[in-house]
């Protein structure tokens, strides 16, 4: 996992505080910890420092907060959520996909979802989902030396892809 | 009979094994954002659904607004749920009779589906709560995004909204000071490791929970897998760390374990903080073989009951410190009586 301060370097420092139910969790590289005044025998600080912190990385990766912008579905704002680190409504992550998208990529070091999807699912995943199927086939086809086969599934994958946007 | 008074695999060293599934309805606010009418919907139209329709298992649904502080605190010993919902009036948790599947309603997120067996169990763990998550997603519409995969209130959940996470008891690590070794190592992993009750809690006992940390890029079952493969190296390392200790200095291995043994079968009263120390100690003794005639289970059944709220929910009457500490050596010398 990737450090969420500079998201250069592997994340050393593992930050979890719950103080009356307020979770908050920070992954920093050591250098980061560092510099933000953290160290080991630190464990665990107050939850106003770590709010402060998850905060100024939501809001350091999106300069231009508006209060004015509100989610149409539950009425939250940038400001509400850079305030909280947490996201409104299903809706928010639509409406503010410019100032959340480089945040979850910086968390996750990814913005794409694998794995288990809900009936109510677009048939892009389904296809997906096919593709990943094919892929881990045609890996334990080559591995078992069977290449007619393997050159099938190579076929069916790439046309598979074709039809992804 | 509940799933800690079960054997588990590993379960010397792996005390218990969580799953839980984040999910959110899609026509409702975040609960952090909701109204209390939307509150009392979604808690009402999930527990019901999930009562009457659960097949082979019995569910009992409990509201927190009408439990006493006493209960949610012993809930929340027992891992039913977390601190995070017991300071919430809104919410409920839906719990099978053996209280290994726990569906918390309102906490963080709208749902967070629970399942928790002892010893090493992950894929077991997961098959019950893709069972409870198919059977709530026939009635109910997930918050849910074809690049994002569930959507969670918080943003470090997102995906599958899955966290897997093991107890495990590692006194070698501790004695060592390798624990200090091993937290960055599995931080670089993607993993966390946190104390006996979550996140920002201390490590009680020499417990510690190993979790993972990713949920969006990584499939249900490699986050599953990658977490057993690190747990299985975990239990290796202890185990060995275990014999060198016992190689280097048996005497006072073995001294202390029976030190333990002799103050828990006689103490007249006794703090949590000493107890959950040396039943540590006597788990010890027990996974390598120096204590026999004592069960695991009975020490997970221990490490459950002795717990403060437990002891006096137990009680059903409130009780002073003196007579919370005394009640806890009587539960101790009763689980520790030989039984013949």
């Amino acid at each position: 996992m990737l450090c969420q301060n500079c998201g250069n370097h592997e994340a050393d420092f593992h930050f979890n505080s719950n103080i009356n139910g307020d979770i908050t969790e920070l992954h920093l590289c050591s250098e980061c910890a560092s510099k933000l005044g953290a160290s080991s025998q630190y464990l665990f600080p107050q939850a106003d420092y770590l709010n402060t912190i998850l905060s100024d990385l939501l809001g350091a990766s999106y300069k231009k907060v508006s209060d004015t912008k509100r989610c149409p579905l539950c009425g939250a704002s940038e400001k509400n959520i850079i305030n909280t680190g947490k996201v409104g409504c299903a809706q928010c992550y639509e409406t503010f996909s410019d100032m959340l998208i480089p945040y979850i990529k910086r968390i996750h070091g990814n913005t794409t979802h694998c794995g288990k999807a809900p009936s109510t699912a677009g048939p892009e995943i389904k296809l997906r989902r096919d593709i990943e199927r094919l892929k881990r086939e045609l890996e334990a086809a080559v591995a078992a030396e069977e290449y007619e086969n393997a050159a099938v599934l190579r076929d069916r994958i790439r046309e598979l892809e074709g039809g992804l946007s | 009979m509940k799933w800690y008074e079960k054997d588990g695999e590993l379960g010397d060293i792996a005390v218990s094994t969580r799953v839980r599934l984040a999910r959110n309805l899609k026509d409702y606010p975040f609960p952090g954002r909701m109204s209390q009418q939307q509150e009392n919907e979604v808690l009402h139209s999930v527990s019901s659904y999930l009562i009457s329709s659960a097949g082979g298992t019995t569910f009992r649904f409990l509201e927190l607004k009408n439990l006493d502080r006493i209960t949610i605190g012993s809930l929340v010993e027992r891992h039913l749920i977390s601190p995070e919902l017991a300071g919430k009036n809104g919410g409920g948790v839906v719990l099978s009779g053996d209280d290994s599947v726990s569906i918390m309603i309102n906490e963080e997120d709208h749902l967070r589906i629970q399942s928790i067996l002892s010893g090493l169990r992950l894929g077991q763990c997961l098959e019950t709560v893709n069972r409870l998550d198919d059977l709530l997603d026939g009635n109910f519409k997930y918050a849910w995004s074809d690049q994002l995969g569930y959507l969670t209130h918080c943003p470090t959940n997102l995906g599958t909204g899955l966290r897997a996470s093991l107890m495990l008891h590692l006194p070698a690590h501790t004695e060592t000071g390798e624990i200090r070794r091993l937290l960055p190592n599995l931080g670089k992993l993607g993993f966390t490791v946190r104390g006996l009750y979550g996140e920002g809690t201390k490590a009680s006992g020499s417990l510690y929970q190993l979790s993972n940390q990713m949920t969006l890029g990584l499939s249900e079952q490699e986050a599953i897998e990658r977490l057993d493969e690190v747990v299985r190296s975990t239990i290796e390392r202890e185990k060995n760390l275990r014999n060198v200790m016992m190689e280097k200095n048996p005497i006072f291995l073995e001294d202390r374990i029976w030190r333990a043994y002799g103050i828990l079968s006689n103490a007249r009263r006794i703090s949590s903080g000493e107890a959950m120390k040396l039943i540590s100690d006597i788990r010890m003794g027990v996974s390598i073989g120096i204590l026999k005639d004592i069960s695991i289970s009975e020490l997970n059944k221990l490490i459950c009951n002795i717990q403060t709220n437990c002891i006096i929910s137990a009680a059903g009457k409130p009780l002073t410190d003196v007579e919370r500490d005394t009640e806890r050596a009587e539960l101790i010398r009763q689980a520790l009586k030989p039984t013949n």
